[in-house]
Order: C-alpha cells, then sequence, then structure tokens
C-alpha cells in the first residue's frame, strides 16, 4: 500500500507541478511587457531612496498607537508637511511580535515596546542603535470597576479584588501590563482569592473588552486606555478607576529604540519626541513620564 | 378466467386530480373494476395512465380519489397505510442492501399476515440465484423481477404496476410476463396494470381500460374491448383478438393439437402440439393482419385454420384498409384486409364467409 | 520535548469541545440540512445564507458579538445565569455556543449536499410500502448518506480542533477551562518560547491532515451512490 501512496503522490505531485507551470508561463507572457511598461513610464524611484527620505515606518505597542498618532500629528504640524511630501506609517501590534518581526528583518524603523528588555534585546542583537534606546512613556496601571458593582463605593483595592466575581487582565505571561497586574495582586495579597476569578486577555485592550461588555465585573488596565477618544464616554457610566502605582514596584516603562540604519526621518521624529509638546501629548494620553530619565523630563 | 363479469366482486374507481404546475390536463375518472385479475390501463403518453396510478397510490394529491377493495376504503388514507403496492417504471431498489435485504425490508413492514411468504414469492418470480447479489449487479430485467417480488412481500390489497417492462429490454420481457401470470394466478388481489404495449396486455390482463387527455374512454373485458371496431384498439398495427377456447384432442402423428369453442364444429383451430389434457382451458390471440376472408371455402391451401362465420361489422381504417369483424362459433374474430378486397367481395354486414386464419399464438403455456 | 501539563490539558479541553460541538451540530444540523435540501419556500434561502456565514466573517465578528451577548446584562447571559447560575464568557458552555455557531456550516452543508443528491424516488417506493418518515430517515437516508454524515461529522470536529477567532474574544484563556490548543500555541509564540510552539503546531497540523486522510479515505472506498 505505501508504494501505491508514493506512486499516486508523485504522480499527482507532478500533474500538479505541470499545470502551475503552464499557468505559469502564461501569465509570463501577460506579465514581462506589462513589467517593462511600469518600470519605464510608471515607477517612482528606488525604495532606498524613499525610506531614508521622506518615508519612516514605526511599530508600536497597541496600547500606544492612540498617542502615538496624535504625535504624528503634531509633528507633521511642526515640520510643516502641507505638501504630505513625508510619510509616517504606523503599524502596532503586541511588542513581542513586533519584536519577533524585526528578527525576522521587518523593515521598521522606529520600535515603541510596551516594556524595555525588547529593545534592550535588539540593541544586545545588533538591531538597535544603543544610543536611540530611551524610556518614553511609563505606564499607568489602575483598576477599573463599576460603582454599581461596588456598593459602598470602596476605594480598597485588595477589597475590590476580594469580592469580585471575574478580574481581566492582560496576559502575564506575554503582556508587560499583564505581568504588572499580577504583580499587584501579589503586593495587594490577594493572589489565592483572585486567581481562580481571572480571566486572561490577549492584552489590556482585550482585558477592557471583557470589563467593558459587563463579562467582567473588574479589571486591571492601563489609565492609558480610559483616555483613549473612543471611551470618553464611558466615564459617565459610572466606572470608577484606582489608581495602582503605590503597590507597583516595579513600573511599566515603555522605551523606544531605532533599528540600523537611523534615517533621516527617524532622527527628526526622535528629535520631536524630547520637545514639551510631546510631552504633553504623552501625560494627557494617560501616561506618565520617567522621572528617572533626564532626556525627556528636559 | 372468466369473461362474463361477476357483479358481485367489483370494485369502484373515482378520481379526480389536477395538476399543480400544469393547467391544461386534468384527470377525472370513474369506472368499475374487477377485484381480482389484472386490469390494463392503455392509451396514448400523456393520457394519465401514470398519474391515475399515483392517484390511486396517494403519491399525487388528488383533489378526490376514492376506491374500496373489499373493506378497505383507501379514500383519505395516507400513502403509508393504503396497503398498495407499487412497481414503478424504475426499479427502485435499495442500493445498499442485497436483492434478500431488499425483501426482507419490505417483509419487515408488511401490512398484515396473509400475504405471499418469502418462499413463495422468490419461487414465482425465479429469484433464488439472486439473493445475494446487490442491485448495481443485476441487469434491467432482473431488476424488475426484484421489484416485483418487493412489492408483494408487504402484502398488498392492490398491485399497481407502471409500465415495469419499459425499461427492460426486449428478450427479458417475455419471462417476466411468464412471472407476472403465475403471480396474478396465485394471488387473489387486483393488480392494475398501466402500459402502452397491447402485446403485453393482450399477454396479461382480463380487463381494459382505455383512457385518452385524463378522461375514460372506454372500459370493458379484454376480449370484448379487442373485438370493438369502434375503439382504437382494433386499429392498432398489432391488433388481435383473443378467443378463450379448450383442448378437444390430440394428434399424435402430426404432432398437433385440436382446440374447440362452442359448437366445436365451427369454432375449431389446430395448432401445434400442446400439453394438457382434453378440455383443459387455452387463450389463444389472433393478429388481425394474419386473417384472411375468403367467399369460398378453399379447398387446397395449405393454411390449415379455416373458419366458417358470419360478418357482424365493418370498419373502415383509412383509405386504404378496412376491419372486418366476424362471428365464429359466439367468438369475434377481427381480419384486417384491403378496401379493395374489401369492395371487391362486396362483403357487408350478415354475408357469410370463411376466415383463413394464418396465425395463432398461444397466451400462456398453461391456464 | 517539554509538553508541560498546561499543554496537555489544552489538549484534552480541545478534544472535549470538539467532541461535544461535532454531536450537538450533527443533532441540529441533520434536521436543518434535510429541510434545506428538500424545502421550496423562499425563506429557505435566508437560512442558508445565515448557515454558510460563519464561512466567510471573521471568527472575530462572530467572537465580538458573543461577548455582547454573553453580557448578564444582555439576554442571553442574563437568562443563563439565571438558569443555571454561571456565566457564559469564560467557560466551556460559552465556547461550545461559540464553536457550534463557528463549525455550523461545515457540519451543515456537506449533510445539504448529500441529502440533495439522494434519489426521492427510493423514498416514495419505501413510502408505498408503509414505512413512515422516521423510519426512511433512519433505515433509507442515513445509510445511504453515509459519506455526508462521516464528511459532516469529521470536518466539524478538526474545524473545531482549529477554533481560534472566536475563543481568543470570549474565552479569557483560562487553563483547563478556556485554554484550547490554538490559544496556548499562540501564548508560546507571544512568549517567544518557540521549542512550545513548535510541538503544538506540529502536533495539530499532523493530527489534522491524518484526520483528513482518513475522511478522504473512507469516502473512496465507501462508494455508494443513492439511486
Amino acid at each position: 500500500m505505501p508504494k501505491i501512496l508514493i506512486k499516486n503522490g508523485l504522480n499527482a505531485g507532478k500533474a500538479i507541478i505541470n499545470s502551475w507551470a503552464s499557468m505559469f508561463k502564461a501569465g509570463l507572457k501577460l506579465l514581462v511587457p506589462y513589467l517593462v511598461f511600469f518600470q519605464l513610464f510608471v515607477a517612482p524611484s528606488s525604495a532606498a531612496d524613499v525610506s531614508n527620505e521622506s518615508k519612516l515606518s514605526i511599530a508600536t505597542a497597541s496600547n500606544f498607537r492612540p498617542v502615538l498618532e496624535q504625535l504624528r500629528a503634531a509633528f507633521f504640524q511642526q515640520i510643516n508637511n502641507k505638501e504630505k511630501n513625508y510619510q509616517i506609517n504606523i503599524s502596532s501590534a503586541s511588542s513581542g511580535v513586533i519584536y519577533a518581526q524585526i528578527l525576522q528583518g521587518a523593515p521598521f524603523q522606529l520600535f515603541f515596546s510596551a516594556n524595555t528588555s525588547f529593545p534592550e534585546k535588539l540593541v544586545a542583537s545588533g538591531h538597535g542603535m544603543a544610543d536611540t534606546l530611551v524610556t518614553y512613556a511609563i505606564g499607568k496601571l489602575v483598576l477599573v470597576s463599576r460603582n454599581k458593582n461596588n456598593g459602598s463605593g470602596s476605594a480598597n483595592p485588595a477589597e475590590i479584588l476580594f469580592k469580585a466575581k471575574r478580574i481581566a487582565i492582560a496576559n502575564p505571561r506575554t503582556a508587560p501590563y499583564g505581568i504588572a497586574a499580577m504583580e499587584v495582586i501579589e503586593s495587594l495579597g490577594v493572589v489565592d482569592e483572585s486567581k481562580p476569578k481571572l480571566v486572561v486577555g490577549n492584552n489590556i485592550a482585550q482585558a477592557w473588552q471583557f470589563f467593558h461588555s459587563g463579562n467582567a465585573d473588574v479589571a486591571i488596565v492601563a489609565a492609558s486606555l480610559m483616555s483613549s477618544p473612543g471611551q470618553a464616554e464611558f466615564k459617565q457610566e459610572g466606572i470608577s478607576a484606582i489608581d495602582l502605582s503605590p503597590y507597583l514596584k516595579h513600573p511599566v516603562r515603555q522605551s523606544l529604540v531605532a533599528t540600523k540604519p537611523v534615517g533621516q526621518l527617524a532622527q527628526q521624529f526622535l528629535g520631536f519626541m524630547k520637545t514639551p509638546t510631546a510631552k504633553k501629548i504623552i501625560v494627557d494620553g494617560g501616561y506618565l513620564l520617567s522621572p528617572s530619565d533626564d532626556y525627556l523630563t528636559q | 378466467m372468466s369473461v362474463n363479469l361477476n357483479l358481485n366482486s367489483l370494485m369502484d374507481l373515482s378520481v379526480k386530480y389536477v395538476p399543480s404546475g400544469d393547467s391544461n390536463f386534468s384527470l377525472a375518472l370513474k369506472v368499475k373494476l374487477p377485484s381480482s385479475g389484472i386490469t390494463a390501463v392503455y392509451g396514448p403518453s400523456g393520457c394519465g395512465k401514470t398519474s391515475l396510478l399515483r392517484c390511486i397510490a396517494g403519491l399525487a394529491e388528488a383533489e378526490h380519489c376514492q376506491l374500496s377493495i373489499g373493506e378497505h376504503a383507501i379514500g383519505d388514507l395516507p400513502v403509508t397505510k393504503r396497503q398498495l403496492g407499487y412497481v414503478f417504471q424504475e426499479d427502485r431498489l435499495f442500493p445498499h442492501l442485497s436483492v434478500e435485504g431488499n425483501l426482507d425490508f419490505a417483509y419487515k413492514r408488511r401490512f398484515s399476515d396473509e400475504g405471499p411468504s418469502k418462499h413463495e414469492v422468490i419461487e414465482w418470480l425465479d429469484i433464488e440465484a439472486l439473493l445475494n447479489r446487490k442491485p448495481d449487479q443485476l441487469s434491467g430485467g432482473q431488476k424488475q423481477r426484484v421489484a416485483i417480488a418487493r412489492s408483494l412481500l408487504t402484502a398488498p390489497r392492490c398491485l399497481l404496476l407502471d409500465e415495469p417492462l419499459a425499461g427492460v429490454d426486449s428478450k427479458a420481457r417475455t419471462p417476466i410476463l411468464f412471472h407476472l401470470e403465475t403471480v396474478a394466478a396465485n394471488l387473489d388481489i387486483p393488480m392494475i396494470y398501466v402500459s402502452h404495449n397491447l402485446d403485453e396486455i393482450i399477454r396479461l390482463a382480463n380487463h381494459l381500460i382505455i383512457m385518452d387527455q385524463g378522461q375514460l374512454v372506454a372500459d370493458g373485458p379484454l376480449l370484448n374491448m379487442l373485438s370493438r371496431l369502434d375503439l382504437e384498439l382494433a386499429q392498432q398495427e398489432n391488433a388481435a383478438v383473443v378467443l378463450n377456447t379448450r383442448i378437444a384432442g390430440h394428434d399424435g402423428d402430426y404432432s398437433l393439437t385440436h382446440l374447440a369453442w362452442g359448437d366445436s364444429e365451427n369454432g375449431s383451430l389446430i395448432i401445434g402440439q400442446l400439453p394438457g389434457a382434453i378440455g383443459e382451458r387455452v387463450r389463444v390471440r389472433i393478429p388481425c393482419r394474419d386473417v384472411s376472408i375468403a367467399l369460398e371455402e378453399p379447398n387446397q391451401s395449405s393454411i390449415l385454420n379455416v373458419l366458417p362465420g358470419v360478418i357482424s361489422d365493418i370498419e373502415l381504417v383509412d383509405g386504404a384498409r378496412a376491419i372486418v369483424k366476424t362471428e365464429v362459433a359466439g367468438q369475434s374474430i377481427l381480419a384486417r384486409i384491403t378496401r379493395m378486397s374489401l369492395e371487391c367481395l362486396q362483403l357487408e354486414k350478415g354475408k357469410a364467409v370463411f376466415l383463413q386464419i394464418k396465425t395463432v399464438a398461444l397466451l400462456s403455456e398453461h391456464q | 520535548m517539554n509538553l508541560l501539563s498546561s499543554d496537555i490539558a489544552a489538549l484534552w479541553l480541545t478534544l472535549q469541545l470538539a467532541a461535544v460541538t461535532t454531536i450537538i451540530l450533527m443533532v441540529i444540523g441533520a434536521p436543518l440540512a434535510w429541510w434545506l435540501a428538500r424545502s421550496t419556500s423562499r425563506f429557505a434561502s435566508v437560512i442558508e445564507a445565515m448557515v454558510a456565514l460563519p464561512l466567510i466573517l471573521p471568527p472575530t465578528v462572530i467572537g465580538f458579538y458573543l461577548l455582547i451577548a454573553f453580557s448578564p446584562d444582555n439576554f442571553l447571559g442574563g437568562s443563563w445565569l439565571a438558569l443555571t447560575g454561571q456565566s457564559l464568557a469564560f467557560t466551556f458552555s460559552g465556547l461550545v455556543i461559540g464553536s457550534v455557531i463557528y463549525s455550523l456550516p461545515f457540519v451543515v452543508q456537506p449533510l445539504q449536499s448529500g441529502f440533495q443528491s439522494f434519489d426521492h424516488k427510493l423514498l416514495e417506493a419505501a413510502e408505498t410500502m408503509g414505512s413512515g418518515s422516521f423510519d426512511r430517515f433512519f433505515n433509507l437516508i442515513i445509510p445511504l448518506t453515509r459519506r455526508a454524515f462521516a464528511t459532516a461529522a469529521l470536518l466539524g470536529f478538526a474545524h473545531t480542533m482549529g477554533e481560534f477567532g472566536v475563543v481568543l474574544m470570549i474565552g479569557g484563556n483560562i487553563p483547563g477551562e478556556t485554554q484550547v490548543l490554538s490559544i496556548a500555541l499562540y501564548d508560546h509564540v507571544e512568549a517567544l518560547d518557540y521549542q512550545r510552539a513548535h510541538w503544538l503546531a506540529a502536533g495539530l497540523l499532523i493530527f489534522s491532515f491524518v484526520l483528513l486522510v482518513f475522511l478522504y479515505g473512507f469516502n473512496r472506498n465507501k462508494g455508494i451512490r443513492a439511486g
């Protein structure tokens, strides 16, 4: 039976390859003239030129995206980009995924991570430019709950966690805010009571979604979520947010790094990040600024 | 088989049906049929024969369909409760079961215990050798035999057959006709046989219903219907009459058998030797085109069967032909001749003539 | 090889989810597919479209709306809570509901196709033999549409095994309860634990492949044509 299987498999494979080959040949006949035409008359100047001079691609941890978009808009205003000569593309994903992609050669020039270890790793591996590594924001952790569930309006996080039915957090294994959430739970001393009630979202956005949809009555998320444009109205819905920073020994330091080679536009943008305009946008977005980092607080 | 209508054993059939899609066609029929033996339904295609059967079975939703078989009135019963057997034009055997499996399927669901046994049915249809085969391993004729057998095993009160031999090639048909005769002889239920094949009908039926465009044209015992000149039946290519005879004697020297009817002086036929006792009943079929008419008794002719008779009716078929009906010892024989001969011989009603019969076909091996 | 207990728990959970979902789908799906195959009402095409939706909708859309529906403040979540005292989100029951919707077309469509190609003349013949609806269904239709049933069951099962988007939205990633294989795999990738990721990914790939080989082999051999 195996012999027949292999023989059939080979025959099938040959047939498939033959049909693909003939399709390919047919396609080529159409494609070649088009390509020639395109190259001669239509194609813009080569990619290398574009990326360094007028195009910048940034990859950011998803939680920072709304703020980064505001930063981009302010930056364009500052350099007067009315002609739209300059382009900044923003991709967002979880920091781990971006890190892995950059290792595989993804063409991101700036990486805004939700932690510091990934940018450090990139510097260590030679992908990242050491002197561009800087903490751009510190995440503010908050405990959100609905006032109606919270009965007495308690401001005691341990009590709220204790009474909660379902606690939504980001994945403590993979998301910086999840790690931080677990740290807070431990330092509050309610690990055993909380663990069975934990529901883990992929990231804080999903943890927030669990809470928002009513399926989780309590969530530990980043304050920046509550500041994002879409969530403004929910502040009125009787949601209270308790700052958890006092209970967090290791704040969530979000750092960025530029990948080699660092282009001109990237330099310009990094410069912009130091300005007061940029700092205000970051703080308004629900983040803290790094006090120990003189670089940003000037 | 009795030729006379026994009024005590008649069923009333009444059907009214208008198919939902086709507003041009409607079926309305009221007729009496014998409650045993084979009743054939004959007519051109599209006349509604199949619709009639489907209405009786309940497969088509008739406005109104009434039939009482004994005390069993099928009236408004759902299909599953009508207790009728149906043999379709296609065999419709269940492909996942063997022949025996198909038979068992029917037998397990039989309506009563008064029907034939598996063994009997297998014998009548001669399907013993096929029991372990699957339907896709059978020929068309074999499949239909199994289908007929299967339909009998539910102990139906009436068997409906819708052109069962239409899809069977001609060589295979004859044995199946034989099997059907066996079944009819052994079962006391009415069988309604739809066909547009006159040969089959002549062979099998003892009662005939003729339909056209959804209406009843004529009905009656087969023998009577065959010799009626007012029906189109007599004008068919293979028109024939059927005679009821009995064996009068055997001629061992020449291997011939003498048949007779009526007063047996005029009513006699000579055919090839038959097994059978004196007095045993035999049905024969005489094709109209094989009968010719003479005004005088031909003396020196190789044709053995020359019968005197009196012309009772004449009908012109078309410009060239005519049919002449002659009474011989109480039964009618039709002859198809040319109009020219008709006029040359000055044939007319009441004239005494001689019939020369070239072909006498036996309708069954035994009766 | 580092098959930690959570991976085994994920595997076991996934198998259970697939099995329960498939059973429910076969029971709901067969009559639905039968009706769709035979119905002449215009309403049928609406139902057909609804059944086919999960084929083209991103699973995240299904998950998104399910999360809303599961909320204790809404009808579905609320009544479930009242009836059973449990929430629907983040539970196995919630996953089952999500999987049933997600894999519905994979079960209904092969069944419907099988029923449609079934020769209804055989049913007429059976009817005249006194065979009622249930009898015809179990003794005639099912044996003759074995291939369709096998395809439906195996596809439903395999498809649920690989479910990701819906579970991601409503599962809550609870080990032993809602952390199915695909979520565990995603977790490993996020945590950069590629070795464990490889084990799960390869395992799932091989399992699915073997299942499909078995299915297509079975269908080829059992060349039963109805009518």
